[in-house]
């Protein structure tokens, strides 16, 4: 599954994308981003504030109990401050 | 009905003009600039391929089913932009002035709110920084239910 970051996540990630095989028991788009957090120190900065982090699951707006189950492209990024 | 994302300038209006005709009686907009101030030298407008155009259009479709307008047009630049440079366009033209008003109201709430797009400021003094969303936009967003 290919993951982008966008924006301060990117920032704080060092990377605009990886490709990750999910680990057993990651099902969702929350149960995602508790083992993105968790992965290490870099991702638990990049995360912490993982209340506001908004997820698109292949291109469309998702929830956070939204199942990552044939998802190929999860894209993680901040609330919106255009216009 | 005009959607839009350049990193090029657009002419205010030249674009006015294009949502003039026949059963037009008002058109209504609002242009948003570069802030000059606090010593900003630079605001860059991150967009995303995808998300983004999907987001406008959601915005474009919103409006038009909830006023009656003859046109809209919603123009956002995206890259990097210096103060006094204009960063979005919203206009609309309807019968009367009461829908063109509210119109354009409504997108610009419902896009500051809902479009992926972020913003990041560059200063004279060599800092850089993500702008935060503001509670007033979730607020005024909120209005519209």
């Amino acid at each position: 599954m290919k993951i982008e970051y966008l924006a301060k996540i990117r920032d704080a990630m060092g990377c605009p994308s990886e490709t990750v095989n999910l680990p057993h028991g990651v099902t969702t788009a929350s149960d995602l981003l508790v083992w993105l957090a968790a992965r290490n120190g870099r991702s638990a900065s990049a995360f912490l504030d993982r209340a506001n982090i908004h997820v698109a699951l292949d291109d469309r707006i998702a929830n956070r109990g939204d199942e990552l189950a044939g998802v190929q492209t999860v894209t993680l990024f901040p609330p919106v401050t255009g216009g | 009905m005009t959607v839009c994302l350049q990193s090029e300038p657009f002419d205010v209006a030249h674009e006015l003009k294009l949502l003039v005709g026949d059963e037009v009686g008002a058109v209504a907009s609002f242009v948003g600039h570069v802030r000059g101030t606090g010593g900003l030298v630079e605001l860059f407008l991150e967009h995303h391929e995808r998300l983004t155009p999907a987001g406008l259009a959601a915005v474009e479709q919103d409006t038009m089913r909830r006023w009656a307008l003859c046109g809209l047009t919603i123009i956002h630049r995206v890259g990097a932009l210096v103060p006094d440079d204009a960063i979005v366009l919203v206009a609309a033209s309807s019968a009367h002035r009461a829908d063109a008003l509210a119109a354009v109201e409504f997108a610009i709430d419902r896009l500051k709110t809902e479009v992926p797009l972020w913003k990041r400021e560059r200063f004279a003094n060599g800092e850089a920084r993500w702008v935060e969303p503001r509670d007033d936009d979730a607020e005024r967003a909120a209005r519209w239910g």
